[in-house]
């Protein structure tokens, strides 16, 4: 053992961990972007985790049929129930759609989401052992996806890209605390902060703080971003009020949100490369430079 | 046809790697193995049962590797886990050599020792220095990850062991 100490492998082992600790320095000081050693060995994980995904989607699936069975059934009579309510809200939604686009041609307003330019993405792996439901995408810089967009469903925010390598990208959700995104509740106007904590992200949930202590939000009212800052657009929905308390400072009140997808189960998602009003990070670190 | 003793050796590492590969898939894969919200590190006892069959040196790199790829799926500083990964497995590659016996219960407890290791070093780095609420959940829920990677070690080792004994010429035990 004590020729071990004295070896060549052991000055060797102990330099390899002094080239390890200095590219990690280096990669922490790119912010977010992934090193090049990083990129090559993705090229050659990336196939081994669509494989794995696609076999764990096939398995799932399969399991699905006989697991939740009495589940599905349940589902089904609720979903039938829906349908029906849904069908009425049809005829009212169509008539609200020509009352719109009549308004529409008398302002000459744009659609809102004309603007935006996005990358379809799956979802192909996830961390075992991250606490806030972020994940592996499987498109990258190749794709056009840079750090800090946003990152969607049909339904609304999921989070956004934090890391990026040349075909995977890393995704925070906003159940993670380093997510912070302005946000609006939109019938009070009351705005604030969406950020996650330890505690909400356990049940799937995430924070709406800072709200003015007067605040009239009120559980099952419907957040918003804000898009006040240019890292997210505006109107995106984020989720819905379950409860409204006091902070424990007793200056402001905040509001726990369910998010408007279940961030552990999502599987396919968008990400925004582009829309009106987005803030050019490149240009502005250049320009605090 | 017998087959030279480097032709042995490098395919015993193209097994090992592949052993290797087939953990990060499993461990990667957004819902195999899933229990609950839990999924198994099963890169940890792959690297480990490695070291426990061969040398220093060898260990350590299969360590290195191991750790990179974790740290990859992860989104963590690239050598975060594959520094740690690699000095564990050059710790349990000498103790295997000098100290104890090779075996699947001695299996378990280095890789429950690496693997608390790892969580610690997790645990501190990404959640305790932040100062998040309530960061004893986090704690919790990464010792639940821990107990599921050693409860899945078993087979990996003897997949290892089996790799080890067909392509070593002498099987440490």
């Amino acid at each position: 053992m004590r020729e071990f100490f004295k070896s060549l492998r052991f000055k060797i082992i102990l330099a390899v961990v002094a080239v390890i600790l200095g590219g990690m320095l280096y990669a922490a000081s790119t912010g977010g972007l992934a090193t090049i050693p990083e990129q090559l060995l993705s090229y050659v994980v990336y196939p081994i985790q669509r494989a794995a995904a696609s076999v764990s989607d096939g398995i799932s699936e399969f399991l699905s049929v006989f697991l939740d069975a009495r589940a599905n059934y349940e589902e089904n009579i609720a979903l039938k129930e829906q349908i029906a309510e849904y069908r009425k809200m049809l005829v009212d939604y169509e008539d609200t759609k020509t009352e719109n686009e009549r308004l529409k041609e008398i302002t000459g307003l744009k659609e809102l989401n004309e603007d935006f330019e996005f990358q379809p993405a799956g979802v192909i792996a996830r961390d075992p052992d991250d606490r806030f439901g972020s994940f592996t995408i499987d498109i990258g810089t190749l794709h056009g996806i840079s750090v800090r967009d946003p990152v969607v469903t049909g339904a609304g925010l999921i989070g956004y890209v934090s890391k990026v390598g040349p075909t995977y990208a890393q995704v925070t959700t906003i159940l993670s605390p380093d997510c912070n995104v302005g946000a609006m509740e939109i019938r009070t106007k009351d705005t604030g902060n969406i950020t996650g904590t330890v505690e909400y992200a356990a049940e799937g949930l995430t924070k709406f703080e800072l709200l003015p202590r007067e605040t009239e939000v009120l559980e099952g009212d419907i957040v918003v971003t804000a898009g006040t800052s240019g890292l997210f657009p505006q109107n995106l929905v984020v989720g819905t009020v379950e409860e409204v308390a006091l902070e424990q400072s007793g200056i402001t009140r905040y509001a726990v949100i369910r998010p408007v997808t279940e961030i552990s189960e999502v599987k396919n998602v968008f990400v925004l490369t582009d829309f009106l009003g987005k803030a050019n990070l490149q240009e502005e670190s250049g320009a605090s430079e | 046809m017998t087959i030279g003793k480097n032709a042995r050796a490098a395919l015993k590492w193209v097994c090992y790697s592949l052993l290797l590969l087939l953990c990060f898939g499993l461990q990667s894969s957004p819902a195999l193995l899933r229990i609950g919200d839990i999924k198994p590190v099963l890169i940890i006892p792959a690297a480990i049962s490695v070291a426990l069959f061969e040398n220093e040196a060898g260990s350590g790199g299969f360590g290195l590797a191991a750790g990179l790829l974790w740290d990859l799926s992860a989104g963590k500083l690239f050598g975060f886990y594959g520094m740690v990964l690699m000095i564990c497995c050059v710790c349990v590659s000498l103790l295997s050599m000098y100290f104890v016996k090779v075996n699947v219960t001695n299996s378990l407890l280095m890789t429950a020792a690496s693997g608390f290791i790892c969580t610690l070093w997790n645990f501190v780095f990404y959640y305790l220095i932040w100062g998040y609420e309530g960061v004893g959940q986090c704690l919790l829920r990464l010792l639940l990850v821990l107990l599921y990677t050693v409860a899945a070690t078993a087979p990996v080792y003897y997949l290892t062991r089996l790799i080890s004994t067909r392509f070593n010429p002498v099987v440490r035990a």
